[in-house]
C-alpha cells in the first residue's frame, strides 16, 4: 500500500469517527450528558417499564447516542455528496465520477478540475490577502536548496 | 500676506514608519493579532510531538511499573500545558524580534519541494497551504477547549474522586489527540501532493474556494465555455499528460 493510499484510507477513518467535524462531535457528547441527566432525573418513572431498563445503561452508551445523533448530517452527507454552492462544478465533479476513466485519469481530472476553478475565481479581500503572503513564503528559497 | 504652510520636513533620523517586523503589509494587516499568534502556537509541530511524547510515556510507564493509568495522565496533562504556554510565549517573542514568522509553513513547503520534485505554481501551492491554514484556524478553538476541558477535569477527578469526571477528562484528551493526528495527516497528504485527488477531497478544497470567491469566471475571455477537463495548452503547462478522451465543457 502506498503512503497516498495510506494516509487517505487513515484520513477517512479518522472522518469516520466523526473528527472531521468535532463541533458537532463536542455536542453530541453534551447532549449525551444531558440525556443521561435526565434519565437519572426521570429514573423513578422509567423504572416502571419493565421491558427496557433505561437507567441501567451505561454511560458512555448515552454519550455515543448523543454523539449518533448530531452527526445524522455526517452521516447523510457519506450518501449524498453536497452541493458545493456551484452548478458547474457540481456537474464537472460529478461527470468525472460517472465517467469511465482509470483510477489514474480520475485523478488527473480532479487536479485539472481544482487549478482551473483556482485561475478562474475571483478571490475575496481577506483570500487575497492571505494568498498574498503565502506566495511571499513560498517564492522566498528555502534554506536548503 | 499670509505665508504658505510649510509641511514640516523629515528627519532622516526620524522615519516616518516604524521599521518593519515581518515579511510584508499583508503580515502587518493580518498577524500582528494576538489571536493568530495563539493558533499558531498551539497548532504547531513542537506542541504535537510534546503531546505524543506525553501519551507514549504515560503508556510506557503504564506498562513498566503497573501504575494506573489515570493516575499518570496528570503529569502528561500537565507537561502538554505547561509546554504550550512555553512555546506560546516564546513564538511571541521570536515573532516580534523578526526571528520566526511561521516554522511550520517553512517546513511544509520545503518538504513538498522535496518529495514532488517538480515544479508547482506558487498560487496552487497557496491555495493548498491557505486551506491548511484554513482547518487548523478552524480546530484550534476546539482543540484548546479540550486540553482545557481535560485538566479541569482530572482536577476535578483528583479533589472528589469522581468516577465521570475521569472519564470526561480522558474521552476529552483522546479527542484532541485525534483531531491533531487528523490535522497531521491532512497535512502530509496536502506536503506529498496527494490532497485533492479523489471525489471527497476535491469537493472540499473547491468549496473552501468558492466560498471565498466573489465570482467565478468560467468563460475562455471570448465568452465561451472553458473545457475544465483539458489542461490549458495556452499556459505553457505541461506538468501533467492530457486526459484520454475529449473535455468536458462547463
Amino acid at each position: 500500500m502506498s503512503s497516498d493510499d495510506l494516509s487517505l484510507n487513515l484520513s477517512r477513518a479518522l472522518d469516520i469517527i466523526f473528527v472531521k467535524y468535532p463541533a458537532r462531535t463536542g455536542l453530541g457528547i453534551i447532549l449525551g450528558e444531558f440525556i443521561y441527566f435526565a434519565a437519572v432525573l426521570f429514573g423513578p418513572a422509567l423504572r416502571q417499564l419493565w421491558f427496557v431498563d433505561i437507567t441501567g445503561a451505561p454511560v458512555i452508551g448515552w454519550l455515543c447516542g448523543g454523539t449518533l445523533i448530531m452527526h445524522i448530517p455526517t452521516i447523510i452527507s457519506i450518501f449524498r455528496q453536497p452541493s458545493i454552492g456551484n452548478n458547474a462544478i457540481d456537474q464537472a465533479l460529478d461527470l468525472v465520477e460517472r465517467g469511465k476513466f482509470t483510477h489514474a485519469e480520475k485523478r488527473q481530472h480532479y487536479r485539472n478540475i481544482i487549478e482551473r476553478f483556482t485561475s478562474s475565481a475571483a478571490f475575496n479581500k481577506e483570500m487575497r490577502h492571505e494568498l498574498a503572503e503565502l506566495e511571499s513564503h513560498l517564492l522566498k528559497p528555502s534554506p536548503d536548496e | 500676506m499670509p505665508l504658505p504652510i510649510r509641511p514640516p520636513e523629515k528627519s532622516e533620523d526620524t522615519p516616518s514608519h516604524p521599521p518593519r517586523r515581518g515579511v510584508g503589509s499583508s503580515e502587518d494587516v493580518y498577524s500582528l493579532t494576538l489571536l493568530r499568534h495563539l493558533y499558531r502556537a498551539f497548532n504547531n509541530l513542537a506542541l504535537k510531538s510534546l503531546i505524543v511524547i506525553a501519551v507514549a510515556a504515560v503508556a510506557a510507564a503504564q506498562m513498566i511499573f503497573e501504575a494506573p493509568l489515570t493516575r499518570m495522565v496528570a503529569p502528561a496533562l500537565l507537561v502538554s500545558l505547561v509546554g504550550s504556554l512555553v512555546k506560546l510565549i516564546l513564538d511571541v517573542f521570536r515573532y516580534r524580534f523578526g526571528i520566526q514568522l511561521n516554522e511550520s509553513l517553512k517546513t511544509l513547503v520545503a518538504t513538498r519541494r522535496r518529495i514532488l520534485k517538480k515544479p508547482i505554481s506558487a498560487r496552487d501551492e497557496a491555495i493548498s497551504l491557505a486551506y491548511l491554514h484554513h482547518i487548523k484556524k478552524r480546530n484550534s478553538g476546539q482543540k484548546l477547549a479540550l486540553i482545557v476541558l481535560a485538566f479541569f477535569f482530572y482536577i476535578a477527578f483528583i479533589k472528589t474522586g469522581n468516577q465521570i469526571s475521569q472519564a470526561f477528562s480522558l474521552v476529552n484528551m483522546i479527542a484532541w489527540i485525534l483531531i491533531t493526528v487528523k490535522e497531521m495527516v491532512v497535512e502530509y497528504r496536502i506536503g506529498c501532493g496527494y490532497f485533492g485527488t479523489n471525489q471527497v477531497e476535491a469537493r472540499e478544497i473547491l468549496r473552501f474556494i468558492v466560498e471565498r470567491s466573489d465570482d467565478i469566471d468560467f468563460t475562455d475571455g471570448s465568452g465561451k465555455p472553458r473545457r475544465a477537463l483539458l489542461p490549458d495548452k495556452s499556459q505553457g503547462d505541461k506538468r501533467h499528460a492530457a486526459p484520454s478522451g475529449s473535455g468536458v465543457p462547463v
